[in-house]
Order: structure tokens, then C-alpha cells, then sequence
């Protein structure tokens, strides 16, 4: 009896050490809420502790020979049970448990090895029923043993596989979820709080989802998950935009879910995962972006190639003619006449202008214009240019009022002055002959404005939207009524971003156009 | 001697061909635009040839053609100078005899003449 017993009390303090390192072990990667695998853990590892406490009692019990009162113990130890296990399985148990003590202790009782014809005597009877005791209660705590160690691998691989699952879900940045369909509320992993920017106070229902989703992608999205989804059982599979919440960020996300069902086929759960692709998709909106852009540049190459063949073409076929009459007149020895010179001269003029835009807007491009910015009169600047055009244009009526106060700027010279004849040209070339065009200069608090204002058709919002890119030329149906490459107001936009200044137009069909240029009092060339 | 509308918006242009058709033997009529050209039509009759430039402001090649087309049941063949590149489509689009892109040389301008000319059926005497 007391061989036996002291086994007992080994068997049980072995077993409390196992249940205490196994706990430990677990504690720190379970993390979040005890779930109910872990709690199935603990019930197991208590009971089965439990269970050798009792046997222990048992034994002592039968030695003490109080064998007619086993409902007795059987009564307390369920009371102790259901106190230490506090769950209905372990209560369960432990009756069924109890249950059983009290056939056993009667078989006990019979002293069986009496039964036989075998004569002993009472130390032999005393040693053989301790033997046989010893021999039950040793194979009873061996199943306890093995039953424990499985269950410490198991929570051993558990805890590996979890570990790993964590790891990759943090590396990959994945949020897990698991939704109720019916009750509309969702459970979360830690990195999915992380992704959200969520605390635990959220309200972790479809609605609570839904207020954290970027208004532009919220209609497609509840959308996407009420027909697709919950309606025709489709895989939840959506990139879209979050404002996280714990500090307002924009976030891209990668939402994946599939449906679980029940038996009538209605779906109860919804799990999935969601990923952070912020930074993916900031190189996948940005490659798209470059892509676009080198398509619209391709477009241009061929706009530009295409108008530069066109507009080379006229000016060469009448230089081309013009030779023609000049060989003409010559085979018949007359010298050239003053108007064809003339005419010559117009069309090389055109051509001349043609090429310098090109040049122009090829070194605007690869920034190698450089300025030489000197201290200049504006006033008297403009007065010159002013007169320059009524000689340049002799039928068109200027109006300039002439000031005498002096504003002294810092700028190119020869380059404001291009783009003052660009917009005064194209007033010219887009107005009546008998409209007059006139030029003003304001002083403004910090800047100098020159206008050109023409009483011709007036431009539309939208073309004036376009009218400082490259190749674009006013009233596409008429195009050719305005020759030139529609390069001349992005050179100007160039050059007057070079000068740290501005560019513009106010117009309204119908009512004229102003086009104006700005440029800073104090210089910020420099 | 034969007679030759040409319509073009190209000042210089006009010039030269006049020149140059007058010297070949040829009467030279002009219009700057299709609607100037109408009404040249409506004044002198019409020529033996006519030379079009397709893109001119206010009336271009097309609409000119059209109402020629609507206008006069036997009309003479129509030429059309072009800098556009697919010119070839641009005459049969709107019946021309032939075309002639720009810049052009002179010479092959008056065999075309000359060839079309030829080879268009006289109108009729009645």
C-alpha cells in the first residue's frame, strides 16, 4: 500500500510539472483572446491530473478498509471537479469517472486470490494484493503518461505551425478574417488590426468594414460583396482603397474571401484574407502612368511628324513654282521681277520661322536654353515692339496707351520679345484686318502683366485648356487657315517659365480673346 | 486653246501656276476658295480642267466637289493637288480624275494635264 501510494504521488507532482511547462510554452505565442482550443488544453491536462489525484484516494480508501462507503468519496471528488475544471465536460467526466468506483472497490473488496483453492497465508495474501494493486494502478498511470506526452507533441507541432503561420501572415502583411453572414460581424487577426489601423473597441460589423473603405471605391465595393458575393456566391476578390483609421492614410488593399454553408445551402461564414499592397500598387499606378505617357508622346511624334511633312510641304512647292517662273524668265533673259523677290522671300521667311520653332522647343525640351537677362525698361521695351508691329503689319490698327513710368526689369530681351510677337501674330492671324489689337501694360503689386487683346471669335474653355501644348493649333476644322506647326505658345509657356513667370488666357467666344504674360518685379532668375 | 480652273488658297501659288499655265498654252482662271471658284463657275461656264487644292479655308476640296457633283451633270475632270498623305484615297473619295501631291515638280504637273485632257470624253456639243 504505501509502494503504491508513493508511485501515485510521483505519477501526480510528473504530471502537474508536464501541465505547467506546457502552459508556459504556449502562453506566449497564443496571443489575442484565449480561444477554445486552449481551453480544451487546459480542461484535458486538469482532469487528467485530477484523475491520478483520485485514483491515489482510491487506494488509500481500499487499504484503510472502508470499502462499504464509496459514494462518499465519489460525491466529494465530483464537487472538487466541477470547482477546479469549472466546464461541463469536465464534470461529465469526472461522474462517469466516479461511477466506476464503486464496482471496482466491491471486486476489490473479494480478495479475490482467497477465492482460489490456493492456501496462503495472510502475508502472502497482503503482498499478492499489492502487487496486484500495484500492478493496475501502474499500467492506469502509464495510459495517463502516454495520453499526456501525445498531447505534448500536439501542442508542440501546434504551436510550430502557428508560429510559422504568424510569421508569414506578419512578412506577407495578410489580415485574416473570419465573418458571421447572420449576425454581420467579423472576427479579426492582429495584422488585420495593424492593416486597418483598428483597435478593439471597433465595431466589427459589415457596416464597421464599410466606414473604412475610401469613399470612391465604397460603391463598388459594398457593391461587389452584396450581388457578386452574398448574391450569386462568387469568391470575394477586390483590390480597393481604405482610410486606415488610426491615422487617415490612404491604404491599397487586396481583399479575398470564400463562403462556408450549411446544410441548406445558405452561407453562414465568410473567411478570407486581406493584404497591404500599398507599395505594389503604387509601382503598378505608376508604371501605367509612364506607359501612358510614352504612348502619348508616341502620339505626338507622329502629330508632330505628320503637321511638320504638311506644313513643310506648302512652302516648298511654292518656292518650287516660283523658280519656275524665275527659270522661265531668265530663258527668255528678263531679270527677276521685285514681286516674285517678294514672294521668295515671304515663303523663305515662312520656312525660317518653322525651323526656329522646332529648334526652339527642342532646346525648351532638353533645357538647354539659357536666358540672358538684363535690366530693362518695359515701358519703353513694349513702346519699341509696338511700332515694330505697325510696321510689320502696316493695314492693322494698334492701340497702345503710352506711359511715362519707368519699370525696370530683369529679363531676355530677344526672348520676351519672340513671345510678345507670337500672341500679337496670332491676333493678327486670327482676327478680322479691320479689328484692331491692342496692347497694354499693368503694374501689379508684384508683377508686370502684358496683354495682347483682340476683338476676334473668342476661344472656348476647352480649347484653351490646350492651347499651351505642344502642336496644337485653335479650330481643328480649319486648320489649315493657320499655318505653322502649333508650336509657338508652348515655346511662349517655356520662356516664360524660364523667367519664373506667367502665361495665360481670358477669353469667351464671341467676346475676344486677351492673352497676357507676367513677370516678377524682383527677379527670380537669379 | 484649253481652259484651267485653279483653286487654291496658297497665294503664291496661284501666281506661279498662272504664269507657268499661261506660258504652256493654257487660259488660267482662279479662285482662292471653293465658294470663289462657284461662282467663277457660274459667271465664265465651265473650264476644260479644274486643278483643286483640298484644304482651304471657307470652302475646302470636299465640299467644292460636292456641290460640282450636284451642280453640273458633265462636269470637267477634276485634279487634285494635295499635301496630304493618303492622297491617292482623297481622289477616288471624291471622283477625281487624278491627283498630284505636293510639293510636286512642274514638269509631271503638265503631263498630267496634258494626259487627263486627253483623255477625258469631250463634252457634249448640244
Amino acid at each position: 500500500m504505501f509502494v503504491s501510494n508513493c508511485l501515485f504521488g510521483c505519477l501526480g507532482a510528473l504530471n502537474w510539472l508536464l501541465y505547467l511547462k506546457i502552459k508556459k510554452s504556449n502562453k506566449l505565442t497564443l496571443g489575442g483572446t484565449q480561444n477554445s482550443l486552449e481551453r480544451q488544453i487546459n480542461i484535458k491536462m486538469i482532469t487528467s491530473f485530477l484523475i491520478i489525484v483520485y485514483l491515489g484516494l482510491l487506494n488509500v480508501v481500499i487499504h484503510l478498509g472502508v470499502y462499504d462507503s464509496p459514494l462518499i468519496y465519489w460525491g466529494i471528488s465530483v464537487v472538487v471537479a466541477a470547482a477546479v475544471v469549472y466546464s461541463i465536460p469536465g464534470v461529465i467526466t469526472w461522474f462517469l469517472l466516479g461511477l466506476t468506483f464503486y464496482p471496482v472497490s466491491l471486486f476489490l473488496k473479494r480478495n479475490w486470490f482467497a477465492a482460489h483453492a490456493i492456501s496462503l497465508n495472510r502475508f502472502q495474501t497482503e503482498v499478492l494484493n499489492e502487487a496486484s494493486y500495484m500492478g493496475i494502478l501502474l499500467f492506469i498511470g502509464y495510459v495517463v503518461y502516454l495520453f499526456q506526452k501525445r498531447l505534448s507533441n500536439t501542442l508542440e507541432n501546434l504551436r510550430q505551425s502557428r508560429h510559422f503561420l504568424l510569421q508569414a501572415q506578419n512578412v506577407a502583411n495578410i489580415g485574416v478574417y473570419s465573418l458571421d453572414i447572420n449576425l454581420g460581424k467579423w472576427e479579426s487577426s492582429t495584422i488585420l488590426d495593424r492593416i486597418f489601423g483598428i483597435d478593439k473597441a471597433f465595431n466589427r460589423s459589415v457596416e464597421g468594414w464599410a466606414s473604412l473603405i475610401h469613399p470612391e471605391d465604397h460603391g463598388f465595393m459594398l457593391d461587389h460583396f452584396q450581388n457578386d458575393v452574398l448574391g450569386k456566391h462568387f469568391q470575394f476578390n477586390k483590390e480597393y482603397r481604405i482610410i486606415r483609421q488610426n491615422d487617415d492614410k490612404v491604404r491599397w488593399l487586396h481583399g479575398k474571401g470564400e463562403l462556408e454553408f450549411n446544410l441548406q445551402s445558405q452561407p453562414t461564414k465568410m473567411i478570407g484574407t486581406i493584404q497591404d499592397i500599398t507599395e505594389r500598387k503604387i509601382i503598378e499606378l505608376e508604371l501605367v502612368a509612364a506607359k501612358n505617357e510614352a504612348e502619348a508622346a508616341l502620339k505626338t511624334k507622329a502629330t508632330f511628324l505628320d503637321i511638320a511633312a504638311h506644313e513643310l510641304r506648302t512652302p516648298i512647292t511654292t518656292l518650287a513654282l516660283l523658280l519656275d517662273v524665275l527659270q522661265k524668265e531668265n530663258e527668255k533673259g528678263l531679270a527677276p521681277s521685285a514681286s516674285i523677290v517678294i514672294r521668295f522671300r515671304k515663303q523663305v521667311d515662312r520656312l525660317t520661322g518653322l525651323v526656329l520653332d522646332l529648334l526652339d522647343m527642342s532646346r525648351l525640351d532638353r533645357g538647354i536654353i539659357v536666358l540672358r537677362p538684363e535690366r530693362t525698361n518695359l515701358v519703353h521695351f513694349i513702346k519699341k515692339c509696338v511700332e515694330e508691329f505697325r510696321f510689320q503689319f502696316p493695314s492693322r490698327r494698334f492701340s497702345y496707351v503710352e506711359s511715362d513710368k519707368a519699370i525696370e526689369i530683369e529679363m531676355d530681351t530677344v526672348r520676351i520679345h519672340q513671345v510678345l510677337s507670337n500672341l500679337v501674330d496670332n491676333a493678327n492671324k486670327y482676327t478680322p484686318t479691320d479689328s484692331p489689337i491692342e496692347i497694354k501694360i499693368e503694374d501689379l503689386p508684384e508683377m508686370v502683366r502684358v496683354s495682347v487683346i483682340d476683338c476676334g471669335q473668342g476661344i472656348s474653355k476647352e480649347i484653351q485648356e490646350h492651347l499651351f501644348t505642344e502642336f496644337f493649333r485653335g479650330n481643328t476644322q480649319e486648320t489649315n487657315r493657320a499655318d505653322g506647326l502649333g508650336l509657338g505658345l508652348s515655346v511662349c509657356r517655356g520662356i516664360m517659365d524660364l523667367h519664373g513667370g506667367k502665361i495665360g488666357v481670358l477669353s469667351e467666344l464671341g467676346k475676344g480673346s486677351t492673352f497676357y504674360f507676367e513677370l516678377y518685379k524682383k527677379s527670380k532668375t537669379a | 486653246m484649253n481652259t484651267i480652273l485653279v483653286v487654291e488658297n496658297e497665294d503664291d501659288i496661284l501666281f506661279a501656276l498662272t504664269i507657268l499655265l499661261e506660258r504652256d498654252g493654257y487660259a488660267v482662271r482662279t479662285a482662292q476658295n471653293g465658294a470663289v471658284a462657284l461662282e467663277t463657275l457660274e459667271k465664265h461656264g465651265l473650264p476644260d480642267l479644274i486643278l483643286l487644292d483640298m484644304s482651304m479655308p471657307i470652302m475646302d476640296g470636299w465640299e467644292f466637289s460636292r456641290v460640282l457633283d450636284e451642280k453640273y451633270k458633265n462636269k470637267p475632270p477634276v485634279v487634285i493637288m494635295t499635301a496630304a498623305a493618303d492622297a491617292g484615297k482623297r481622289a477616288k473619295d471624291i471622283g477625281a480624275a487624278d491627283w498630284i501631291g505636293k510639293p510636286f515638280v512642274l514638269k509631271n504637273l503638265l503631263e498630267l494635264i496634258k494626259k487627263t485632257l486627253s483623255s477625258a470624253v469631250p463634252a457634249p456639243q448640244s
